[in-house]
């Protein structure tokens, strides 16, 4: 660790720490976070020694619901940029490897998907299906969210094929898919992890604003935006229900793009590209 | 002298094809996607359970859902050529007649925000640029990569909570007040404004943040170059030298320009959404709710058209401020 700049450092420190705090919300949660409670809780109620970010308006503390609603929206994030990156890497790579024509058509429709609106696209399939499970919500997540990996994999590709490395893999006698695994992808792995990095921050905010939205999780269970909804349905007044997940968002959110920004000035992505 | 000029018409050309091939995807996309769905625009809406299902079939029939679905294809491909983007259950009209009357709405707060963000963004940027790593630049870095971490609804809600319902200063909802016509011209502007305020600023935030981040890393890296040594040197003004190190640093973030019109176009779906401001997002959503097929349907060709209008856009600039992508 001590090889690490502190720029680096610091944002992964909090996003493990984070993470760590959100895959522990059953444990440290004073509360049930979707359950309504029977009686002898006040609704909407400011917040307390005992419920630090207030209850919501069926009741619920604020806190446990922050807690467990970071579970399920960084685990949405993680997976569904796993998805993304699995599924932009083999695209990518693919193209830029085979080249000529097949790499045309491939980056022209790569250029195409780019100018569909992603939220547009997201709001389309949430009319049409109604909502989603979870694991539905990853998938749909993951599928529009590739494009941009793809496109700098490919990038990457392109510029590592020529390297003479390469061609004396290829004048050993190395089968192409050798070359393209153990001499070419680990190469990549510098633009992936920045590119995921970011694409985790970018998909934290899209899945709050689509459950904030009511289009994503659904309720009871919380998610980060989901609980923001019940902050202004009934709105006036009750502004914990509003700061304390949106400044969760956030914090999330700023962390994920610190530790993307600083991991591309150390790795230096582009000098691969150069 | 023909040589450049045919490249930058067949260039030209090429850049249109791609916009046509972008809504032609859209539409298909959206095709697949509402043949894909359980049901229909006519199994639930419109009406609900007293529509009797003869009548149903008639309205099917008249929209060719009847049809085998390669002719239901080409006949979709062929309305949305001419523009017929279907009917809209929720509103009873012609997607086409609402699209035209919540389109201008959201171009306007898209207009406004997308003139701010460049502005205000490039002039930060660059000043940031010639400083590189000065407190002050650090400071104003550490500002903005907060502000493009806050997503927009978030902060459209706290703008809402405390400046509609805390301190009143602004209206809720809506384009004007329900006494619009009744005020006087410059009241009437002043009304409007009040309005448009709010989701403006959200909106242009966000989009400046952006903007300044790229012009700072451009304007840090032509700062850097020889011959802006060589201006100085040869007695250029401080100001001059500025404008030359800006004029190179300004290729890159016109590429933003084409990047960000997708993102401003989500972000003004929330912000729409939060201030009630009726343009083509809050009405998407609208829909959404309302399970309005073929209106959200358009929204995807329309937001499609749109982003790719924007890259065509920024494409020709960067010809513009570029003269290397002029000559080859």
């Amino acid at each position: 660790m001590n090889g690490l700049p502190p720029r680096v450092l610091v944002p992964l420190v909090s996003l493990v720490a984070l993470s760590a705090v959100a895959l522990a919300a059953p444990w440290l949660s004073p509360f049930p976070p979707n359950q309504i409670p029977a009686e002898g809780v006040i609704a909407s109620l400011a917040p307390t020694l005992t419920h630090p970010f207030g209850t919501d308006s069926a009741g619920r503390d604020v806190l446990s619901r922050v807690l467990s609603g970071a579970r399920v929206s960084l685990g949405i994030a993680l997976l569904s940029v796993l998805l993304a990156s699995t599924v932009g890497t083999l695209y990518g790579a693919a193209s830029g490897w085979i080249g000529g024509v097949t790499d045309s058509v491939c980056m022209r429709l790569l250029d195409v998907l780019l100018s569909i609106p992603r939220l547009l696209v997201l709001l389309c399939v949430a009319a049409l299906w109604g909502a989603l499970p979870l694991s539905g919500i990853v998938l749909l997540l993951g599928l529009t969210g590739w494009y941009d990996v793809a496109r700098l994999v490919r990038a990457d590709v392109r510029t590592l094929q020529s390297r003479e490395y390469v061609l004396a893999a290829r004048a050993t006698g190395a089968r192409e898919g050798r070359i393209l695994w153990q001499h070419v992808l680990p190469h990549v792995l510098p633009t992936l992890v920045v590119t995921a990095t970011l694409g985790v921050a970018h998909t934290i905010a899209l899945e709050a604003g689509l459950s904030y939205l009511g289009l994503g999780v659904q309720p009871p269970q919380a998610s980060l935006g989901s609980i923001l909804s019940d902050g202004t349905a009934l709105g006036i007044g009750r502004w914990w229900v509003t700061v304390f997940p949106g400044l969760a968002i956030v914090g999330a959110v700023l962390v994920c793009n610190a530790l993307g920004d600083a991991l591309r000035e150390a790795l230096a992505p582009r000098q691969v590209a150069a | 002298m023909t040589g450049p000029r045919r490249t930058r018409l067949s260039r030209a050309i090429g850049r249109l094809l791609q916009a046509v091939l972008v809504v032609w995807a859209a539409s298909t996309a959206t095709f697949v996607l509402l043949r894909a769905a359980p049901g229909d625009p006519y199994t639930t809406s419109l009406d609900g359970f007293s529509v009797p299902d003869s009548t149903r079939a008639l309205w099917r029939a008249q929209r060719g859902l009847d049809q085998p679905l390669a002719k239901q294809y080409a006949l979709w491909l062929r309305n949305a050529a001419r523009g017929d983007l279907g009917y809209s259950t929720m509103f009873r009209r012609p997607v086409r007649d609402v699209m035209r009357e919540v389109l201008p709405r959201t171009l306007l707060l898209m207009g406004l925000a997308l003139a701010t963000s460049v502005l205000c963004g490039m002039a930060i940027g660059a000043w940031q640029g010639t400083r590189a790593d000065s407190t002050g630049d650090r400071w104003i870095s550490r500002l903005s990569m907060i502000a493009v971490s806050l997503p927009e609804f978030w902060l459209a809600l706290l703008m809402l909570q405390l400046f509609v319902q805390g301190l009143g200063w602004f209206p809720a909802t809506g384009v004007v007040a329900a006494m619009h016509d009744l005020m006087s011209p410059g009241e009437q502007l002043l009304d409007r404004l009040r309005h448009l305020a709010l989701p403006w600023f959200t909106l242009s935030l966000v989009g400046t943040a952006w903007f300044a981040r790229f012009q700072r890393t451009s304007m840090t890296d032509a700062w850097r170059e020889p011959f802006v040594r060589t201006a100085r040197a040869k007695g250029l003004a401080e100001r001059g030298v500025r404008q030359h190190a800006w004029r190179t640093a300004l290729v890159p973030v016109i590429t933003l320009f084409g990047l960000l019109f997708p993102a401003l176009l989500g972000g003004a779906v929330f912000v729409e959404r939060v201030f009630g401001w009726p343009g083509m997002g809050y009405t998407t959503i609208l829909a959404v709710g309302a399970r309005d097929y073929e209106l959200v349907a358009a929204a995807v060709i329309v937001g499609s058209a749109m982003t790719a209008l924007g890259s065509l856009l920024a494409d020709a600039l960067q010809t513009m401020a570029d003269p290397r992508t002029r000559a080859s």
